[in-house]
Parts: structure tokens; C-alpha cells; sequence
């Protein structure tokens, strides 16, 4: 069992060839088993990256969020109950320290729009192929900047929406708040990104 | 429906979380509204352009978890100290959180400050017309008394 995307394909399902029943992988990572341990690890960093990255801007920070993401989740283990997925436990904990770190960093660094600028290896893996124009760049620097200055919450309904291809119901899990509220954020952040990128759309 | 809440709904339509019966009375209201269906457009391009945003290529994670795992965590170092010295650990962090509390409680209890004097327009107008002798009574706080 993996993500469930509404739209197919994209990050979530980075390395999912077969399906894997995620409580049973768990479970045997915690007990040791390497392999296990791997699958696990392999299947999510991908997607958990991505998202951490994106709210936090800083690949050191990211790493060691996700890293710390993995080992909270593996040493809770045992208060795991499927009535969650797997997924949706790690994107939990995940989503808590990326947008803690996020308002931490947004009270020590107002970032203008035109300034923020990704790193050039977020920049290539983000825009690959012959799509990666100087145009596709400015767009996604673009972007990225808008992102950063929208309120943590925001931010992060939106990457686990758009980026992640998430539903309601199971942002309103990761976020730990309603359906009702994720639409509120989504409704204010579709508001704000439209204000902020008006030039481009 | 009216624009206040067409534009209201314009999320969950693109998102594919409306109701069909909510569905079909925004896109009747999309039919005869340009400006609805001009803040549609706009919210479809921005949801188009997020899309540049693609997944990022992750490091190698493994080592730096398995390291991080092999670390004892906080709770279990004190986990661990409450298992080999059990009761006696228990009662003395007891001890010692009542000790700390109490001489927080302490420190704040008596260094509280005295409570200002207020200041009186009415008094202060009265005593600048008072006669000689009247001040004393006034910095003594006891505007009422005699001198």
C-alpha cells in the first residue's frame, strides 16, 4: 500500500514497483530487519525530501529533517496502529518539523520575493530535460518565492496538494486538522500566490 | 449560486472535492458569470505553473538514520536510569522538582514589589493649594491627617 495519488504516478510512488504491505515492512524494520529497513527508507525519502525541502529552502536542514522524520517514526514503532498509513504517519511528523523549522526561519529571515533563489541542483533535479529553459527557471525561482513567503500552513497544504497530488481527507490527516480547514488554507493560498505571481498568470 | 460563493468553491472544484450537486450549480453559475469563470482560468494557470515544482532528487539517507537510531534518545536514558535505580531515582527527582518549585514559589513570593502609590489629579490639585505644613501629610501618603 502506498500513497494514494489521485492523479498516478509523481513522487510518492518513487521505488513502488510492487506493492508492499507497509504496517508488515514497518514492523520488521523495527525488528531489525535490514532489508525492511531499507524498503522503507527508500520508498519515502524521495517524496519526504522533496516536501521538507521545499518548505524549509535549505538541502542540510532538509536532510537532517527527514533523517530525524525516519527515526522518530522508527522508534515510536510500537504505538503504530493502521488506522493510518504508514505514509501518512511519516508526512505527519514530517510536515511538523518542516513547518516548525519554516516559522522559526520566517522570523529570522523575511526573504523578498525577487531575492530567493534555489540551489543550481534543486534547480536541475526540479526542471529536468529539455524543459529546463532559462525561462523554466526564472518561473520555478519564481514560484519557489512565492511559496516561501506564504504561511507555513499554507505552503504546506499546497506542496502536499499540488506536488504530492494528496486529497482532502488525507492532508486533513497530515496536517491533523478538518477537511473543512484544508480547504481554507488551500482557498487563502490559491488568493495569496494568485496576488503574488499576477505578472505570470 | 452567487459569486461570493462561487469564488468560495472554486478550490474544491479544481481539487475534484466538490459535490456533484454543489458541482453542477457552480458550473451553471460559471456559464452566465465571466468574471467567476475569468478567476477560474487564472487559479487553473496557477495550479499548471505549480506543477514546474517536480519531485527533487534525495541524498542517501540510510547511514545518517542508522547512525541517529544508534544514539540512546532522551527518554530512554531516563527510562533507562529509572529501571536500574527505580524507586529511589523516582523519589529523589521528586525531591528535587519540590525543592526547585518551592524555592521558585519562594523567590517570587517575597520579592514581590510594594504596590505603587497612585497618583491623584484631584489631590495633587488640592494640595498644591493647601496651606504649609499640608506636604509632610501628602509624602507621608495620609493626605487626611493633620500635620
Amino acid at each position: 500500500m502506498t500513497l494514494r495519488k489521485k492523479k498516478g504516478g509523481g513522487a510518492a510512488q518513487e521505488g513502488s514497483s510492487t506493492p508492499v504491505d507497509e504496517p508488515d515492512v514497518l514492523r520488521r524494520a523495527c525488528a531489525g530487519d535490514r532489508v525492511a529497513f531499507r524498503v522503507l527508507v527508500d520508498r519515502y525519502r524521495g517524496p519526504l525530501y522533496t516536501f521538507v525541502y521545499r518548505m524549509v529552502r535549505s538541502a542540510p536542514v532538509a536532510e537532517e529533517l527527514v533523517q530525524e522524520t525516519f527515526v522518530r517514526v522508527f522508534r515510536a514503532s510500537s504505538r503504530y496502529r493502521p488506522t493510518a498509513r504508514v505514509s501518512t504517519w511519516l508526512f505527519r511528523i514530517a510536515s511538523r518539523l518542516a513547518m516548525n523549522e519554516a516559522s522559526r526561519a520566517r522570523h529570522t529571515l523575511e526573504t523578498p520575493l525577487e531575492e530567493a533563489a534555489p540551489d543550481a541542483s534543486v534547480l536541475r533535479s526540479t526542471v529536468p530535460g529539455p524543459a529546463e529553459t532559462l525561462e523554466t527557471k526564472e518561473l520555478a525561482r519564481s514560484l519557489e518565492a512565492a511559496l516561501d513567503r506564504l504561511p507555513p500552513n499554507q505552503r504546506a497544504a499546497v506542496l502536499l496538494a499540488r506536488v504530492e497530488e494528496l486529497s482532502y481527507a488525507e492532508i486533513a490527516q497530515i496536517l491533523e486538522i478538518s477537511a473543512g480547514a484544508v480547504d481554507g488554507l488551500l482557498q487563502r493560498a490559491r488568493k495569496n500566490l494568485t496576488e503574488m505571481l499576477a505578472s505570470s498568470l | 449560486m452567487r459569486c461570493k460563493h462561487a469564488k468560495k468553491a472554486l478550490s474544491r472544484y479544481q481539487d475534484g472535492e466538490l459535490a456533484a450537486s454543489s458541482r453542477a450549480s457552480l458550473e451553471a453559475h460559471l456559464d452566465r458569470c465571466h468574471g467567476c469563470r475569468a478567476e477560474l482560468v487564472r487559479q487553473r494557470r496557477l495550479w499548471s505553473l505549480l506543477g514546474v515544482l517536480g519531485p527533487i532528487e534525495a541524498p542517501e539517507l540510510l547511514a545518517g538514520i542508522e547512525r541517529r537510531l544508534a544514539e540512546p534518545s532522551r527518554w530512554s536514558l531516563w527510562i533507562g536510569l529509572l529501571r536500574t535505580r527505580g524507586a529511589g531515582f523516582a523519589a529523589a527527582s521528586a525531591l528535587l522538582a519540590l525543592f526547585v518549585l518551592g524555592g521558585v514559589w519562594a523567590g517570587s513570593t517575597l520579592r514581590q514589589p510594594a504596590p505603587a502609590r497612585e497618583h491623584d489629579p484631584v489631590l495633587t490639585e488640592l494640595l498644591s493649594n493647601a496651606p504649609a505644613g499640608m506636604e509632610f501629610a501628602a509624602a507621608c501618603g495620609r493626605p487626611g491627617d493633620e500635620p
